[in-house]
């Protein structure tokens, strides 16, 4: 299990030394984050999503099959996220479609984030008929107060009733997927709510995973993450391949700008880019050439959580 | 037309083995179109045996063609002014016709009024 926030700084940086030993190279990324929709109906505070320049958009249906079909041969056990920088439930049955495309050409790791607002009991019903393996519900925050002031433009009591009711769906059918997952994203307005948050989730049937929290490659502000930590060779840029509605590659789950453009799927497939355009961003990763690398990884302090998060099963009483 | 009430006369046509139309007229755009798309298969899955799609065609844009031969849906039943298909929709249909897999047959009808 990683440290995380505020623990002790030794302990971390063991903890990151012992992450870096286990990074390499893949041939094909075996995380690949799918932008299938940029617009998001949120302004949550540690997110930088209205910092976003380019422009919001949904990603074409034969662009999306050209990525599914081209993990389905390479990789089809990858975990696939077809969300990046926005809710991808706002795309209502488009989403259902892709997600049982996905399905269908036998992806086996399937998961999706969400911010849980449009998650009525109707998309519940489909979202299970679908096949998803994993659907993790972004809270941040355990009281009405603390959560609004994070999540802003949610309301705390319907997100948690839309999670209630999925689960309560999810008995009811008999389903096995998807599993139910709840972040807590760490920071100073929310840390002392964690236990609370974690008890009664846990208690509830949903898994738990807490987390530090980001900085999205800079653009909020993360008084966690340490400037003078020794640094490693990301394990995002080792491992994700992030793809923006347009079929930008970019550096990794955090460039929600696309600063770094490893090619576009338009021209090349994935396994090219990977090899090609963004491969140079690992070598220098794997290097430790950290003042060769380009924005947004240079002065990016975000490896300091891309590897860690610390996961509760409900059910089980230990981490 | 409410998810829940559709799925219930989908019940209801199962159970007494009646053929079941869905009716769509107007446009719709990459988001709603799935929805029809959604209630198509839901209705095949679950076991109705004749489901026919009535529709003026406008919905159907380029990528409708993959997700109504996935739908299952049995047949279309497109009705225009004079039962004459324009230009775009003619090419959707044979469109269809040329992929040369199982899918929907396509029905022209004038429209009413």
């Amino acid at each position: 299990m990683s440290p995380i926030y505020k623990g002790d700084s030794s302990d971390k940086a063991a903890f990151l030394r012992e992450l870096e030993a286990r990074q390499h190279r893949h041939d094909f990324p075996p995380q690949v984050i799918i932008e299938t929709t940029a617009a998001c109906n949120l302004t949550c505070a540690h997110c930088g999503h209205d910092a976003m320049t380019r422009p919001v958009g949904h990603m074409s249906m034969a662009l999306y099959r050209q990525i599914i079909d081209e993990i389905a041969e390479h990789a089809p056990h990858a975990e696939v996220w077809p969300t990046f920088y926005g809710e991808a439930f706002l795309l209502g049955y488009r989403l259902f479609y892709m997600l049982q495309y996905a399905k269908r050409r036998g992806l086996t790791n399937l998961v999706l984030n969400t911010n849980g607002t449009r998650f009525t009991g109707e998309v519940a019903e489909w979202v299970i008929e679908s096949g998803l393996d994993l659907v993790m519900f972004s809270l941040d925050g355990f009281s009405p107060a603390v959560f609004e002031s994070i999540r802003v433009g949610a309301h705390r009591d319907e997100v948690f009733t839309n999670v209630e009711r999925l689960l309560a769906i999810k008995a009811r059918r008999g389903a096995t997927t998807p599993r139910v997952e709840v972040q807590y994203s760490m920071m100073d307005t929310n840390e002392h709510e964690v236990d609370q948050f974690r008890e009664y989730w846990l208690a509830r049937g949903a898994d738990v995973k807490i987390r530090e929290k980001l900085s999205w490659g800079g653009a909020v502000s993360a008084a966690n993450l340490d400037p003078r930590m020794h640094r490693i060779a990301c394990p995002w840029a080792l491992r994700t391949c992030a793809i923006h509605w347009n079929g930008d590659v970019v550096a990794c789950a955090v460039d929600y700008d696309g600063r770094f453009i490893a090619g576009n799927l338009g021209a090349n497939s994935i396994r090219e880019i990977w090899n090609g355009g963004h491969r140079v961003l690992q070598q220098q990763h794997l290097d430790h050439d950290f003042a060769a690398l380009p924005q947004p990884c240079r002065d990016c302090l975000d490896w300091q959580v891309a590897g860690g998060a610390q996961h509760y099963r409900a059910g089980n009483t230990g981490a | 037309m409410e998810m829940a009430a559709w799925k219930d006369l989908v019940a209801g046509a199962v159970r007494s083995a009646a053929p079941l139309e869905l009716e769509f007229f107007g446009g719709a755009n990459q988001i709603t179109g799935y929805r029809i798309y959604y209630m198509l298969q839901f209705a095949k899955r679950a076991g109705v045996h004749d489901l026919t799609l009535r529709s003026d065609g406008v919905f159907w844009i380029d990528e409708a063609t993959d997700w109504l031969v996935e739908s299952g849906v049995d047949e279309i039943v497109l009705e225009v002014p004079g039962g004459k298909l324009s230009q775009g929709l003619a090419d959707k249909v044979a469109g269809l016709s040329a992929r040369g897999v199982a899918g929907p047959t396509v029905t022209v009808r004038p429209s009413q009024g």
